[in-house]
């Protein structure tokens, strides 16, 4: 079941219910892509993504892209895409001064739309929140678009907020180093973390990780701690728990099903990690969940 | 939550206008008058919201004074601030992002404000 709301002013919100699906080539507006259960495959370049429940993705515009769902239960997906002109003119009011508001009030802007790191970011918080507002209302087949365009305007003013603070503010922690230098190193410690967000059901080895970012392993275990205050290694972990959380909650695995699936080793371990982590077992954590 | 209103006096010029305000607006429902509810000499509604956790009584103003905002409780406060505006009930800015979640400042014409708070549990996160 595949759903396309076109609104007026060329903002579009596609969603889909599938099992199966297959897209080459794909290339259009600044977009936020999630999915609802499930997981989606994107290859962008030669760099491939999943996408879960608890992250997002964001595309720029004119990036070609692909993207896969091969899955045994339907996978939901949503995304919205932004027109052009509508992206400028909220970049333009998101990064100018009042002043220059105030003296420039029919100002259009103009040239390239802007460019954002194409990375998985976590979806939490007010942009998780609207973002199920926003698919309840395509659900309930909501043709209202000013209603609709309320939903994507703070959508867009979250994934400011996030990007400010995932992107921005991280990427200032490694201020040691010059513009350029830093600006690179924080596009490769992405491309880590994505991999990690990726695999992490996998049997992920630290060389696998620095092979696909490019980087030595002393120098990625520095930069990696001193940008995200954390080893890869608890990174994956937290990876791990928060996908056991998610599944413990809307599935009904038994835990020894879900240690298997999330690639830690036993059950003990699972339980020590969780613990520690959320200061409730995942048995607990289920029953409160459930209630 | 504290902010989940169980009761509440307000105090108004005229509560049948209240009354209209709440209903038309606010998801309220009429519930009753009070001389119904054994209130003698107060003239006003008892009023409760669509999932029966929000009651107000609106009373007579009897020595009128701006009452503190009532925290009314919602679901969607994006979507209440699209019908408020479509409906021409003017708002106080725009929805606004707190702590707890999404909230939204109405008032009526006595200048009781009501403020349309979504909590938002952002504990849980996975």
């Amino acid at each position: 079941m595949k759903k396309i709301q076109i609104l007026t002013n060329q903002n579009k919100i596609y969603s889909e219910v599938t099992t199966s699906a297959s897209y080459a080539n794909e290339c259009g507006e600044f977009s936020i892509r999630m999915v609802v259960d499930g997981h989606e495959q994107y290859k962008l370049g030669n760099k491939k993504l999943k996408i879960f429940p608890g992250n997002f993705l964001v595309i720029n515009e004119g990036t070609v892209f692909g993207r896969e769902i091969y899955s045994d239960i339907p996978v939901n997906t949503i995304s919205i895409l932004y027109g052009s002109q509508f992206l400028k003119s909220f970049h333009h009011n998101a990064t100018s001064s009042d002043a220059a508001l105030l003296d420039e009030p029919f100002y259009t802007p103009s040239g390239a739309a802007p460019v954002f790191l194409e990375t998985l970011y976590p979806l939490k918080g007010d942009m998780r929140f609207n973002l199920l507002h926003l698919q309840n209302l395509i659900n309930d087949d909501g043709q209202e678009d000013m209603l609709i365009n309320q939903y994507l305007l703070h959508s867009l003013i979250n994934f400011y907020r996030i990007y400010n603070k995932e992107i921005l503010t991280k990427c200032d922690e490694l201020k040691a180093l010059s513009f350029k230098t830093r600006t690179e190193l924080f596009r490769r410690l992405n491309i880590a973390k994505d991999y990690m967000i990726s695999n992490y059901n996998q049997q992920v080895t630290l060389s696998d990780i620095c092979g696909n970012a490019c980087l030595s392993q002393t120098h990625f275990c520095r930069t990696f701690k001193q940008t995200f205050h954390c080893s890869p290694y608890q990174y994956l972990i937290q990876v791990r728990l928060q996908r056991a959380k998610h599944m413990l909650k809307n599935t009904r695995y038994e835990v020894n099903e879900i240690v298997s699936m999330i690639g830690i080793d036993n059950v003990s371990s699972f339980i020590r990690f969780f613990k520690g982590r959320y200061g409730i077992t995942p048995g607990a954590y289920r029953a409160g969940a459930a209630a | 939550m504290t902010e989940e209103l169980t009761y509440a006096d307000v105090y108004v010029k005229e509560p049948k206008r209240t009354l209209l305000f709440m209903t038309q607006y606010l998801g309220f429902f009429n519930y009753g008058t009070l001389s119904e509810l054994e209130k003698p000499g107060r003239h006003g509604f008892l009023v409760k919201n669509k999932w029966g956790n929000n009651f107000f009584i609106a009373l007579q103003n009897e020595s009128y004074l701006p009452a503190r905002p009532l925290i009314v409780n919602t679901d969607d406060c994006l979507r209440d601030y699209y019908c408020l505006d479509k409906a021409g009930v003017k708002c106080e800015g725009a929805p606004r992002y707190t702590s707890y979640g999404l909230e939204l400042t109405v008032a009526d014409d006595s200048g009781n404000k009501y403020i349309l708070l979504e909590q938002r549990d952002y504990s849980d996160e996975e």
